[in-house]
């Protein structure tokens, strides 16, 4: 969503990053597929960011992903923060996940 | 007009994964136990099928030409496939693919039963749910190498030189790949090849098999050593041809989308795709993949002397890079 582009770093890390339906992933050594099925578009993730897209699909939200993620790099937090809002913010765009309340669902 | 013994007689084939029950017999299929779910083809006449189909006021879903002769395959209202094969033939198929009705122009013609055993038949099991690979394919005592490339890419003369090396020929141009819930396995195609008649790229048909027609610039051909079940897939060889290239055989750390360039789809089942995918991204996480590559000029010995050793056991290591 476009939208999210506007969002601060503070405020997506009490969302969650859901993947939707119609996407379909699946990891390799080195790269993570993702398939959007409603635009028909393969997208490639680096082993980082598949990572990430992991540990944001079994997350409640952005900010306990970067926790779990910051322990696992051994990395400072605001920067997996960094790294991580700016993935949540390009994945949106391109439908691969959807940012919504935490506490839904 | 044929008697009433002969009216009676059904054949039992299986190909693409598919099984099938014909009322008059096909060359180069591996014959199988009668089926419940088998396709049923039957021979009929163009206006029998013209009544039959649902029609569609739409565009083709594909529109191509094959062998020379232009190519429509349209979706009726109700589903059904009319396929036209220049004036050669027509073919219905029912939507829930079990029946599949074939007006040829004329009886007995080689180019349509050709492309009923090709291009008919891998729809059909295309439709019925079996994932296809662009692929020649032989299986060996170590299982089957698939041969993945476009055409021209050589993979019918590299399937040739494997078979006169020993192993027996599994598809000539389509690997089937049913949904699997364990191991994966590859089912055979028709024991057929069109196998180009060029000195320079292929030595011709000599002991392959038994010719059945010439057509211009190739043989089709019907493979007595051919195989006879389904086998787990040993490795895939992507194989690249051109100018610019060496010959080498290199093992790929694969994903799913060096596999998807060679897979076969109609655009209008988009609703396929994340089975696609799902299905053969377990082939690239699980089977081994080869870039096989290759100046114009190579031949396809020096491509077989490669990838021998994928196919048999006990023929040495395979010399990848």
């Amino acid at each position: 969503m476009a939208s999210d582009r506007g969002r601060r770093t503070s405020e997506l890390l009490d969302l969650r990053a859901r993947i939707p339906e119609h996407v379909v992933h699946r990891d390799f050594p080195g790269e993570t597929v993702v398939l959007n099925v409603e635009t028909g578009q393969y997208h490639g993730l680096n082993a980082t960011a598949g990572r990430m897209l992991t540990a944001l699909e079994g997350a409640d939200s952005i900010g306990s992903a970067v926790i779990a993620l910051a322990r696992e790099f051994g990395m400072p937090r605001t920067e997996i923060e960094r790294d991580l809002s700016g993935l949540c913010l390009a994945l949106a765009d391109r439908g691969l996940v959807e940012l919504g309340d935490a506490r839904a669902g | 007009m044929p008697g009433r013994a002969e009216r009676a007689q059904v054949f039992d084939y299986l190909a693409f994964g598919l099984p099938l029950r014909s009322s008059f017999p096909l060359p180069g299929l591996l014959t199988a136990p009668a089926s419940r779910n088998a396709l049923s083809i039957q021979l009929t006449s163009r206006p029998h099928i013209e009544r039959l189909w649902s029609g569609t006021p739409g565009e083709p879903v594909w529109l191509t030409a094959i062998d020379g002769r232009p190519y429509a395959m349209e979706l009726g209202a109700g589903g059904d496939y009319l396929m036209t094969y220049g004036d050669e033939a027509v073919f219905l198929l029912s939507a829930n693919v079990r029946e599949l009705r074939c007006a040829p122009a004329e009886q007995p013609g080689a180019a349509w039963q050709r492309f009923l055993l090709d291009t008919v038949l891998w729809s059909a099991s295309l439709l019925s749910g079996i994932e296809l690979l662009h692929a020649s394919a032989v299986q060996g005592t170590a299982g089957v190498a698939a041969f993945a490339g476009f055409s021209g890419s050589g993979k019918t003369s590299l399937a040739v030189e494997l078979v006169r090396r020993g192993g027996a020929l599994f598809s000539d141009d389509i690997l089937a790949l049913p949904p699997a819930t364990g191991e994966l396995q590859a089912h055979p195609g028709p024991a057929l090849m069109n196998v180009p008649r060029e000195p320079e790229t292929c030595d011709g048909v000599g002991d392959l098999g038994h010719v059945l027609v010439q057509f211009p610039g190739e043989d089709w051909v019907t493979v007595p050593r051919a195989a006879a079940a389904p086998d787990r897939i040993a490795a895939i060889c992507l194989l690249g041809r051109g100018p610019g290239r060496t010959l080498a055989l290199r093992r790929l750390q694969p994903t799913v989308l060096d596999l998807l360039p060679f897979t076969l789809g109609f655009p209008h089942l988009s609703g396929r795709m994340r089975h696609r995918f799902t299905l053969f991204a377990q082939v690239a996480a699980e089977i081994p993949i080869y870039e096989l590559s290759a100046p114009p000029g190579a031949p396809p010995a020096s491509l077989a002397d490669l990838v021998e050793p994928l196919l048999f056991r006990g023929v040495g290591q395979a010399r990848a890079a």
